[in-house]
């Protein structure tokens, strides 16, 4: 008897044709595909690792978060469908332009509704990015959760380096357990990016949004905000 | 296991949550969100109120009337400063700034008299000026608390300079009966402030002691003085001491200084009783001396002085200077006498005294250089000479400071 993860790859093989090859890594790849009979364009994910994140966000539905259509792992390979977001990256509209503050504001408190969801499922995301967020219209959504896994607080560190250089918090270079506060981290370094393009390191932004940059980018976890509902607050 | 798509009717894995073929997902998807943001929002409305809350204070409690309450003195503060309230029932207490907790007297059941309570009030140690200080006043009252049977009579109080230092006075009318009383000064400032002082005036009922020539040797002034001596000795203060004098002549000056004693001459028709001399009343004893039917004859000097409350009834005063002289802090209480060859009959001079009769009535003031001469006494109750007969006075009265005195019933001749 067939598994799902074989029926998957069989079916995709069958009625989608690649549309584009999105990434490739030693992990895996990442693929645009479209639906041969009716166009349907969906985002196929194929790599080695864990799919835990991906199973948990199957029954979701939040407007922050690309819809996961499907999980099918087998031997340490995971397959993932999931919802193709048609927008641009944050990369991308980095390149043109600066954000103003409210926007910048307004696609933060966005990401804290995505993380948020993550973070209830006891999930980090840890690979906050510009690259990692598609501005839909007045929406922006976080993709890309092949970096994420759940926080156990027994492990004193992590075990693998993850994440983006810049934008990942101290601790996911193995200095602590990883949290939702890293997360909180990468926002903050987002949030200064978009206003100001450099890390906060180099030029931090100004007035109380400058402020919330500096507090979520504490060397110190405990210093950060606590959750993203006190980052919510405090934006 | 298979199943069908809800869609497209495809044939799906038991267990897949996806069709491939019509790109429909097959499971029910639940919205999250994150939950509301009610805690700054919260905090900030809490604050916000707290903050409305804290201003209304700040505006509200420096100017919230408050109440100052204490015994004999009060420190008060407003805006203009600080100051000591004391009351009293002695002017000079108010000047050394003694509050007066309690005042005892004993005072005979079936007499009544007057005490002045008086309100002091200081500022940086200096008496105010008590027309500052009555501007701040919206209202004033001194009220008696009986705290047994007591029953006292209190006037209005108000400024009084014959009582200077004080800001306040009022007259306080009591007997021998009138007990324990809590006298309450409450005082009700423009600014809505109260400020109520308490003292306690307390009256011990005095009993009367007489001594006759019968009881006692009488005959003459060192018989008189020798009386007096044993009286200081063995009668308990607050007990009256009555004096019953047969009709004999005392020669030589008398001064009745240690506690009050009422002399009453002989008035049976033997006999008058005659004082050849001066007589002194300078007690400090709150009960009046009182003397009746009593006859000074002098060559010159002074018949009575007093320095004390005394009260004369039926005596006469003839061939003196001065017959009789109301001195500093006395008062003479005069019915019925005759002043008769003297170089002035009546003399008040005084500034300050705590008894006062309205009255002057049914004397004879005759022969006299002057009369009845003011030098100085203060207030204005008016001095009614209803009845009194002045004839072939040089001055029949001599009134440089226009006390207000009433001559409509007076008689002159």
């Amino acid at each position: 008897m067939r598994t799902i993860y074989q029926y998957l790859l069989s079916s995709i093989g069958a009625e989608y044709k690649t549309v584009k090859t999105i990434k490739t890594s030693e992990r895996g790849c990442v693929a645009l595909l479209q639906n041969i009979q009716n166009g349907t364009r969906l985002i196929f994910r194929h790599y080695r690792g864990n799919g835990e994140v991906y199973r948990k966000l199957l029954g979701v539905s939040c407007r922050n978060l690309p819809q996961v259509m499907e999980v099918a792992e087998s031997g340490g390979m995971v397959a993932v469908l999931e919802e193709y977001i048609q927008g641009d990256s944050l990369a991308y509209l980095l390149e043109g332009a600066l954000f103003t503050p409210a926007e910048a504001r307004e696609i933060t408190l966005q990401l804290c509704n995505a993380l948020w969801v993550l973070h209830a499922m006891g999930a980090v995301h840890r690979d906050i990015k510009p690259e990692n967020v598609i501005v839909r219209g007045s929406e922006a959504v976080l993709i890309d959760f092949d970096a994420s896994r759940f926080f156990k607080s027994e492990s004193s560190t992590d075990t693998q380096v993850l994440g983006t250089t810049g934008y990942a918090a101290p601790e996911q270079y193995g200095i602590a357990q990883t949290d939702g506060r890293a997360d909180i981290y990468s926002l903050g370094v987002l949030l200064n990016i978009m206003l100001t393009g450099k890390h906060p390191s180099k030029e931090l932004a100004s007035g109380k949004l400058g402020r919330i940059v500096q507090k979520c980018t504490m060397v110190n976890p405990k210093k950060r905000y606590k959750s993203v509902l006190y980052l919510m607050e405090a934006l | 296991m298979r199943k069908q798509c809800r869609n497209c009717g495809a044939e799906l894995p038991e267990d897949a949550s996806f069709c491939p073929h019509c790109a429909q997902s097959q499971i029910e998807r639940s919205e999250v969100k994150p939950p509301r943001l009610w805690r700054k929002k919260a905090l900030y409305a809490f604050l916000a109120v707290l903050l409305l809350v804290a201003a209304a204070l700040a505006v509200f409690l420096p100017h919230r009337p408050k109440t100052f309450e204490g015994g004999a003195s009060v420190t008060y503060t407003d805006k203009d400063g600080t100051y000591e309230l004391l009351v009293s029932t002695f002017s000079d207490d108010l000047e050394n700034k003694q509050p007066e907790e309690k005042r005892t007297i004993s005072f005979p059941v079936d007499e009544s008299s007057c005490l002045p309570a008086l309100l002091g009030v200081f500022q940086d140690g200096e008496l105010v000026n008590p027309e500052s200080f009555l501007a701040k006043l919206e209202r004033y009252t001194l009220k008696a608390f009986p705290n047994e049977n007591g029953a006292l009579e209190i006037g209005e109080p108000r400024y009084d300079e014959m009582f200077a230092p004080s800001v306040l006075e009022t007259d306080v009318f009591f007997t021998g009966a009138s007990g324990t009383n809590a006298l309450v000064w409450t005082l009700t400032m423009k600014n809505g402030d109260t400020i109520r002082l308490k003292h306690i005036f307390e009256v011990l009922p005095l009993v009367h002691q007489a001594y006759t020539a019968e009881e006692a040797c009488l005959d003459t002034m060192e018989d008189l003085k020798a009386l007096l001596d044993r009286i200081d000795t063995e009668v308990p203060a607050d007990t009256i001491v009555d004096i019953y004098l047969p009709p004999v002549t005392y020669t030589g000056n008398l001064e009745i200084s240690s506690r009050a004693v009422n002399l009453y001459g002989c008035s049976d028709g033997s006999g008058r009783t005659v004082i050849e001399g001066t007589l002194i009343v300078s007690t400090h004893d709150p009960a009046y001396v009182t003397l009746c039917n009593l006859d000074f004859v002098g060559s010159g000097g002074t018949g009575l002085s007093a320095t004390a409350s005394t009260d004369i009834w039926g005596c006469s005063f003839t061939g003196y200077d001065i017959g009789a002289a109301v001195k500093e802090g006395g008062m003479i209480g005069v019915e019925a006498c005759t002043f008769r060859n003297n170089g002035i009959a009546f003399s008040y001079d005084t500034l300050r005294y705590y008894f006062f009769k309205t009255g002057f009535p049914d004397c004879t003031i005759e022969g006299n250089d002057i009369g009845i001469q003011f030098v100085n006494l203060p207030s204005a109750t008016p001095l009614d000479f209803g009845g009194t007969v002045f004839s072939g006075n040089r001055i029949d009265i001599e009134n440089p400071i226009q006390y207000p005195i009433d001559l409509s019933n007076a008689i002159f001749e």
